[in-house]
C-alpha cells in the first residue's frame, strides 16, 4: 500500500458518521460498551459544557456513551465538583491504583489510568478544554470504529488539507509544534505517519484491546508514543483520521511549546532507539533550559521533564483482575 | 380556568431531570451567530438552521421555513378541533452577535453575550417538545414553535408581522418567550414610536474649528427641550431616552451625535402628539444652530391590551403564585403587540434571572430556569385545557 492510499481510504469526515440511530444500533448489535473520558486540570471554564452536551446528546437521546469520566490531576479550580454536578464520574489520578509505588502528574498518566476505572470497550479520549465542543467531536471518533471493520484506533483532525471544490492546496491546519517537530520526525524515519494530519491532537477513540497494550508516556509525548507503537505493531492499516471541522481552545506561548516539543523528541528518539533505528550513544537529558530576556539580562528557566512510561495496563495483574471476562483478549495478547 | 395547579412543584424536578437536554440546546442555538453576513438575507441565517435541526431531532408533523424565512415547527393535538396554540422567541439579539461566541457553563450560572435577551428564550422554545414528552403531557391543541429572526431594532418586529399576515386560520392563543427577568408578565402595549435624533454639524472643506460647534452641546439642547415637553398622566404618556453616541477622541470637535429614544403612551393619539412636537424641537434647533438635526422614526406599534380579568391572565398568575415566582406587570412593545393587534390573546413570560443584561457577561442563574420553564408549561396546559374564553 502506497502512502497516498492510506491518506484517501483512512481519512473520513464527521458527517460520514452522523446517523446516530445507525451508530446505536450496531453498537448494541455487537454488544459494545464506550467510556468518554476527559483527562482535566483546572479546566473549570469548559469542563460543564463539554459533559452537558456530551450527555445531552450521546447518553440522553442517542445513548452512544455508557459513561463519562473526568480524570484530574488536582486540579485547584472548580473543575471537580462542576463536573460531579454535571454528572461526571470524576476520579482524582493519585486515588487510582493507589498501591503503585509511584505517582506521577501528566495527561498520559490521566490517559492510562483511565483505562483502569473505564468500563467501556471503546475508550474516547477527549481535551476538556474545547471551547466549540460539540458531539460530533465524540461520536466522529467512534463511528469508523463501528462501521468500519478493520479500524481499531481513530485520530480526529480539524482542517480539510484540499478544498474539494477548487481543488486549491492550502496549509493542512497543523499546529507549529506538528509541523516544525512532529511531521519532520516522522518524515525522517515512519514516513507513513506523516500522513496524519494532526498527530498532536488531543482527541482519539481506541478499542481497549489496543489501548491496554501501549506503553503511555505520562506527559506531552502521549499522543506521539500511541501512534509510534500502534504503527509500529499493528500498522497504518488498523487507524483512521476524522476531520472534525473546527476546534477552539486555549492558546499555548512558545515556551510552553517549546516544552512540549522537547517531551515529543524524547519521546521519539527513545523509541527510535528501542527499534534500534538509531543509535543513541549516551543517554538523553532530561532538563529543559529555556531563557526569558528581564532588562538586559537573559534569564535561564530549567525544567525538569519527567520521561517517565507507564506500562501496558494489561501487563497489571490488578487490571487483569478487574475485567474477568477479557480473560480471552487478555490471552491472546500476551500469546507470542 | 380551573386547572389544577398544584402538581406545577413537582414539574420542576421532572423538568430538571432533562437539564442537559435544555441547557445544549441554549449553548448551541445562542453560541451560534443571530445575524447572517451582508451577503444573504437574516432570514437565511444559520441561527435558523440551527433551529430547524434541533427540532426536527423532536419529529415534528411540519418542518419548514415559512415564505419570510421564520422556521416553525408544528406538533399535532389530539384534538382536530382545537385551534393551534402559538409558542414564540426572537432570535436576533441587541448586541448583534454576527460571529460565533462561547457560552460557559459553571455550577449555578450561564455566562456569555445575548443569553438573556434572547438565547434562553430560543433554546427553551426548542426545548419544549422534550419537555412535554418528560411531563408525559399530550395537547388536544396543535402546537405552533416560531423562531423569529428579525425583530429587534430597525426590524421593527418583521418577523412575527409578515408570519401573521400570512396565517389565515384562527389561533387559540399565543405566549412569547424571553429569557429575563422571571416573574415578567406582559398582557398590554402601549402605544409607541422607537425614534432617532440625528445631529451633524456642517464643516467646512479641510478645515475643523477645535472651539466650533459642538454636536454633543447641540444634543445636549435638544435633550432639555424634550424633557421639557409637558406630557399627561392620562393617558399616560412617557418619552424614554434610551441610547446616544457622540465623538471619537478627548480632545476632538464631535461633528456628529445621535439620540435613540421611545415615546410610550396609553393613546396612540398621544404618541403621534409628542412625536409631532419633537420635530418641531428638531426644526427649531436646526435653524437656530445652523445644525442638520433630522428625526427618524424607526419602528411603531399600536396601544392594545388584555383585560387583568381575561382567563389567560387570570392563569398565568395561578400558575405563578402556585410556583412562588412574583408576578412584573409591565407593557411591552414587542411581539405581543402584534399578536394583540391580530386580536390574538398572547401575553409574554420569561424564563430565568439573569445579571449583566446586554453586556458580554450575561449570566443565567440555572435553578432558576426549571422553575421557569414549569411556569410557561402551566400556562400551555392552561390553554389547552381550559381554552382562553
Amino acid at each position: 500500500m502506497t502512502s497516498d492510499h492510506w491518506l484517501n481510504t483512512h481519512t473520513f469526515h464527521y458527517s460520514d458518521f452522523s446517523d446516530l440511530n445507525k451508530l446505536v444500533e450496531i453498537k448494541e448489535k455487537k454488544k459494545l460498551t464506550v467510556s468518554l473520558c476527559f483527562p482535566t486540570l483546572n479546566e473549570e471554564k469548559t469542563i460543564a459544557k463539554e459533559i452537558i452536551i456530551m450527555r445531552s446528546e450521546l447518553v440522553l437521546k442517542s445513548p452512544l456513551i455508557d459513561e463519562i469520566l473526568v480524570i484530574d490531576s488536582g486540579s485547584t479550580d472548580n473543575t471537580v465538583p462542576v463536573a460531579r454536578e454535571y454528572g461526571a464520574d470524576v476520579y482524582i489520578a493519585d486515588d487510582i491504583l493507589p498501591e503503585l509505588p509511584e505517582k506521577y502528574k501528566g495527561k498520559g498518566e490521566n490517559l492510562w489510568k483511565a483505562l483502569y476505572v473505564a468500563k467501556g470497550d471503546i475508550i474516547v479520549y477527549l481535551d476538556a478544554d474545547i471551547k466549540n465542543i460539540h458531539h460530533r467531536f465524540a461520536y466522529g471518533l467512534i463511528g469508523p470504529l463501528l462501521l468500519k471493520k478493520d479500524i481499531k484506533f481513530t485520530k480526529a483532525f480539524y482542517d480539510r488539507p484540499i478544498s474539494e471544490e477548487t481543488g486549491v492546496i492550502r496549509p493542512s491546519g497543523g499546529g507549529r509544534v506538528t509541523e516544525l517537530v512532529t511531521r519532520p520526525l516522522f518524515s525522517l524515519l515512519y514516513p507513513g505517519l506523516a500522513q496524519i494530519i494532526q498527530p498532536l491532537s488531543g482527541e482519539y477513540a481506541a478499542y481497549r484491546e489496543i489501548l491496554d497494550r501501549l506503553n503511555f508516556p505520562i506527559g506531552y509525548g502521549v499522543e506521539t508514543g500511541m501512534l509510534l507503537e500502534i504503527y509500529d505493531r499493528w500498522g497504518l492499516d488498523v487507524m483512521a483520521q476524522v476531520d472534525l471541522d473546527k476546534r477552539i481552545h486555549r492558546n499555548q506561548d512558545t515556551l510552553a511549546l517549546g516544552r512540549m516539543s522537547f517531551s515529543i523528541l524524547h519521546t521519539f528518539f527513545k523509541f527510535a532507539q528501542n527499534r534500534k533505528l538509531i543509535a543513541l550513544n549516551q543517554p538523553l537529558h532530561d532538563r529543559l533550559i529555556q531563557y526569558q530576556a528581564a532588562d538586559d539580562i537573559y534569564m535561564p528557566k530549567t525544567h525538569q521533564l519527567k520521561h517517565q512510561v507507564r506500562p501496558p495496563m494489561i501487563e497489571l495483574e490488578t487490571y487483569r483482575k478487574r475485567f474477568p471476562k477479557r480473560k480471552k483478549a487478555f490471552k491472546a495478547a500476551s500469546g507470542p | 380556568m380551573k386547572s389544577n395547579f398544584s402538581e406545577l412543584k413537582q414539574t420542576v424536578d421532572k423538568i430538571m431531570s432533562i437539564r442537559e437536554i435544555i441547557l445544549t440546546n441554549v449553548v448551541l442555538i445562542g453560541q451560534t451567530p443571530s445575524q447572517a453576513h451582508s451577503d444573504e438575507s437574516k432570514s437565511n441565517s444559520i441561527r435558523s438552521q440551527m433551529f430547524l435541526d434541533r427540532l426536527a431531532e423532536t419529529q415534528p408533523d411540519e418542518l419548514t421555513t415559512d415564505f419570510h424565512g421564520n422556521p416553525l415547527a408544528l406538533f399535532k393535538g389530539a384534538s382536530a378541533r382545537s385551534h393551534p396554540i402559538m409558542l414564540v422567541a426572537h432570535m436576533d439579539t441587541a448586541l448583534g452577535m454576527e460571529s460565533e461566541c462561547h457560552y460557559q457553563v459553571s455550577e449555578d450560572y450561564l455566562i456569555g453575550p445575548g443569553l438573556i435577551d434572547n438565547s434562553l428564550g430560543v433554546g427553551v422554545l426548542i426545548s419544549i417538545p422534550d419537555i412535554l414528552k418528560t411531563l408525559e403531557i399530550k395537547l388536544k391543541s396543535d402546537l405552533v414553535l416560531i423562531g423569529l429572526p428579525e425583530s429587534l431594532r430597525d426590524s421593527n418586529l418583521k418577523s412575527i408581522r409578515n408570519f401573521l399576515s400570512a396565517w389565515k386560520s384562527p389561533v387559540k392563543a399565543a405566549v412569547c418567550i424571553e429569557g429575563g427577568e422571571i416573574g415578567r408578565l406582559n398582557y398590554f402595549s402601549k402605544g409607541m414610536i422607537r425614534a432617532e435624533i440625528l445631529c451633524d454639524i456642517p464643516q467646512e472643506i479641510g478645515y475643523t474649528d477645535k472651539y466650533g460647534l459642538n454636536a454633543i452641546i447641540v444634543m445636549n439642547e435638544v435633550i432639555n427641550r424634550v424633557l421639557a415637553i409637558r406630557l399627561p398622566l392620562r393617558p399616560q404618556t412617557n418619552i424614554v431616552l434610551g441610547e446616544i453616541h457622540s465623538g471619537y477622541k478627548h480632545g476632538e470637535l464631535p461633528l456628529y451625535a445621535r439620540l435613540g429614544f421611545e415615546i410610550h403612551s396609553d393613546s396612540d393619539d398621544m404618541v403621534e402628539d409628542t412625536f409631532g412636537r419633537i420635530l418641531e424641537i428638531s426644526d427649531d434647533l436646526s435653524h437656530k444652530f445652523s445644525a442638520q438635526i433630522r428625526l427618524r422614526k424607526i419602528s411603531s406599534v399600536k396601544a392594545a391590551h388584555l383585560h387583568f380579568h381575561h382567563p389567560m391572565i387570570k392563569a398565568a398568575i395561578r400558575v405563578m403564585e402556585a410556583l412562588e415566582i412574583k408576578p412584573i406587570i409591565e407593557s411591552s412593545e414587542s411581539e405581543l403587540s402584534v399578536f394583540l393587534s391580530h386580536r390574538i390573546p398572547a401575553i409574554t413570560l420569561a424564563i430565568a434571572h439573569g445579571l449583566n443584561p446586554q453586556k458580554e457577561n450575561e449570566q443565567i442563574f440555572i435553578p432558576s430556569i426549571y422553575k421557569g420553564i414549569a411556569q410557561l408549561v402551566g400556562v400551555i396546559k392552561a390553554i389547552d385545557e381550559e381554552g382562553v374564553k
